[in-house]
């Protein structure tokens, strides 16, 4: 989506070369919505992170505790971080940001890609010292073993040590590329249904540590009694419902 | 004195917040209103026009709630420094401070005898204290999440509580258990409002939507969609027949509880609506915005003109036969104003139609006016249409009325339109109604009296005669 020569860690925004200008949309809504919302909890990324507000697990687990999605597919490092700096992390004040992008950025290396992750941090970090950022690393990708996988390897690796040098309150999350990798190196279509986005069941495996982990930085715990109340089919509306 | 039923008219319009307003309350005695915003300032607007207003300024965040006590002598204040101020609305600005809560209070309630104070906060919690020094009585704790909005009955025995945790719960004040949830599926709850009988409740939903809850059977009544954006605010009309809600997209709506849909849909705001309000007595209601306005509106199509109503059924009374028969229902006569919503407000407790249940396909025998019994077709068809108007009525200041339409004609009126003529006939009907019930029971009760008079002296005769034969 962007020229070879824009770097992963110069802010840039997204050129509308399709023509119905989505992108800019979507980041005037986000900015909006930091106006009018209170939420506690941010995420912010690529596609990763904006599918997960469609999933299931999002209105059982995340939205009880005000969380509120930044993310837009495609998006790579350096048009994150122009939406950082241009209005989506102003007015809010969350108490945990959570941040997941890289995946997208097919033209730089995994060092440049890094380097914008890190840009991204420290940017959030300026703009809202108080609240707890999380970044997360990159889940492997594609069926079989191929070259995506061997550089999200290095820029995970390489993320896990230079998160560390970000002054502020940021943790890095790495992601065990054994919990979609099987043993013979496959992924299946059942956590990554094209193989780079996940479907409900990878997006379990992907987040339940994320969330323990929000949940401990809020100081909140969400109910055991919510988790099962399955409000898909009215079998489980009426199973749940108190007499 | 020929009233007609009119559209609202905006009266006032105060200006002086400096960010969203996020909650309006009418002094009991008519002559402010007072109104919190994010600004942290507590605003007392007087209603005489030389009058200044007054800012109070004591909140270090912002204003979430505002409750006029029901003396009018004070008003509490909820905010998101987790405190609630109780000022004295005067020039000095007294108040008292205590801290409420351990996150940002969201709504404060006085009950109706003004001795007790509610308050609802972030931190899951629901407290009650005295108002006299404060004092912390007990705490509800059953909601897992934020508590936006929590309100005493109008008897003061029960409260209602609403949650993001997706529940609307009804807690018995003295027991302090939880006697009922309800479950929101759709959405957080922002406003929950007991209606003036107090046998429902309404909330107001992130989804859009406004639901009415009979708390007697525990069951949903009415369930309106009309508006597009999550709903702020609600407030009932103090004859309980209206429902007015603010919304996100820029509306009030006023709602019709007895017909089951929607009356009228108001915009004046810039954007969202934050907060409605009904003045005690019903005859002004005034709104909130995020343009940090605050807007007062004259209700209008509340008044009707009860005095006449009450000889008209005067006079059937004396001309009735013992026994009336649906035939004996004397035709309609033209009056100017025959209008009765049912309101409470002249007599106390007039007599109170039930809120229509809209699960219930059966039309109810009350729904039908003595004059469409030849025509056999009940009055509202459509429950649900939001009605649009398109008759050219002279707007101001940006005001956008929709007036009921699509009510049957049933005879000419002279100085009023047909429909409207069409739904005061229509209500006085009904009222009749109940009338001739109430009387045709009393007959049969008479008439079974008698019956069992004459049972017992039958029985008694034929013992004394058995008696007698046994000699």
């Amino acid at each position: 989506m962007s020229s070879k020569s824009t770097p992963a860690d110069i802010p840039q925004p997204v050129n509308d070369i399709q023509g119905d200008d989505r992108w800019m949309s979507q980041h005037k809504r986000f900015v909006l919505s930091t106006k009018e919302g209170e939420p506690e909890v941010v995420f912010i990324g690529d596609s990763l992170i904006q599918q997960l507000s469609q999933t299931e697990l999002w209105n059982r687990m995340f939205e009880p505790l005000h969380c509120i999605n930044f993310g837009i597919g495609g998006d790579q490092t350096q048009h994150v971080l122009w939406r950082v700096q241009n209005g989506e992390m102003d007015c809010i004040t969350p108490k945990v940001i959570v941040l997941l992008v890289g995946t997208n950025n097919y033209d730089h290396k995994a060092e440049e890609v890094v380097d914008g992750i890190v840009a991204i941090a420290k940017c959030i970090t300026q703009k809202q010292p108080k609240a707890e950022l999380i970044v997360m690393g990159l889940p492997p990708r594609g069926e079989k073993p191929n070259k995506l996988r061997d550089k999200i390897a290095t820029i995970n690796a390489k993320l896990a040590v230079d998160i560390e040098k970000v002054p502020g309150n940021v943790t890095f999350l790495p992601i065990d590329p054994s919990l979609f990798v099987n043993s013979e190196g496959f992924i299946s279509h059942q956590d990554m249904y094209d193989y780079v986005h996940f479907t409900n069941k990878g997006y379990n495996k992907l987040f339940e540590q994320l969330l323990d982990l929000v949940q401990d930085l809020l100081h909140e715990f969400v109910k055991v009694e919510n988790t099962s109340q399955d409000t898909d089919s009215i079998a489980g509306e009426l199973a749940t419902r108190i007499p | 004195m020929t009233t007609a039923l009119e559209d609202p008219s905006l009266e006032r319009h105060f200006k002086g917040h400096r960010d969203t307003v996020t909650s309006v309350d009418f002094n009991p005695n008519m002559k402010q209103l007072a109104s919190g915003s994010m600004d942290s300032c507590l605003m007392v607007w007087n209603f005489k026009p030389q009058m200044r207003a007054y800012r109070f300024v004591g909140h270090k965040d912002a204003v979430m709630s505002v409750c006029f006590s029901p003396s009018g002598h004070l008003v509490a204040s909820a905010s998101r420094d987790k405190t609630v101020r109780l000022w004295i609305p005067s020039v000095k600005g007294e108040s008292t401070v205590f801290k409420a809560h351990t996150a940002t209070v969201r709504s404060v309630d006085f009950s109706s005898d003004g001795q007790t104070l509610l308050t609802a906060s972030d931190d899951k919690t629901i407290k009650l204290w005295t108002v006299h020094r404060q004092k912390f009585l007990f705490s509800l704790n059953q909601h897992m999440n934020w508590v936006r909005s929590a309100k005493f009955s109008p008897d003061g025995r029960l409260i209602v509580s609403g949650s993001d945790d997706k529940t609307v719960k009804l807690w018995d004040r003295n027991s302090k258990e939880c006697v009922h949830t309800f479950y929101e599926h759709g959405g957080f709850v922002n406003n929950v409002e007991f209606h003036p009988s107090g046998t429902c409740i309404a909330s107001a939903g992130t989804d859009s939507t406004v639901k009415v809850w009979d708390i007697r059977m525990n069951k949903l009544l009415q369930h309106y969609t009309a508006h597009s954006s999550a709903v702020n605010s609600l407030s009932f009309h103090s004859s309980g027949n209206y429902l007015l809600s603010g919304s996100d997209d820029g509306q009030l709506k006023v709602f019709d509880l007895l017909e089951g849909r929607l009356f009228y849909t108001l915009h004046g705001h810039q954007g969202p609506v934050t907060a409605v309000s009904f003045s005690r007595a019903g005859d002004y209601f005034a709104s909130g915005g995020s343009d940090e306005q605050v807007l007062v509106w004259k209700t209008n199509f509340d008044q009707m003109d009860f005095s006449e109503l009450l000889q008209s059924h005067k006079q059937r009374a004396s001309n009735s036969e013992p026994a009336p028969t649906v035939t004996d229902i004397p035709p309609k006569v033209p009056r100017p104003s025959s209008a009765s919503t049912t309101s409470s407000r002249a007599t106390g407790k007039g007599i109170r139609s039930e809120i229509k249940n809209m699960d219930d396909e059966v039309p109810e025998v009350t729904e039908i006016g003595p004059s469409m019994f030849s025509s056999n077709e009940p009055l509202s068809t459509n429950d649900d249409v939001e009605m649009r108007s398109s008759d050219g009525r002279p707007r101001s200041a940006g005001d956008d009325f929709q007036p009921k339409s699509t009510t049957q004609q049933l005879e000419q009126r002279t100085t009023i339109p047909p429909q409207l003529a069409g739904t005061l006939e229509h209500i006085v009907g009904q009222l009749d109604i109940l009338t001739q019930t109430v009387s045709l029971l009393e007959q049969r009760l008479t008439m079974t009296e008698d019956k069992l008079r004459e049972c017992l002296d039958n029985q008694q005769k034929i013992t004394s005669s058995m008696a007698q034969k046994d000699l």
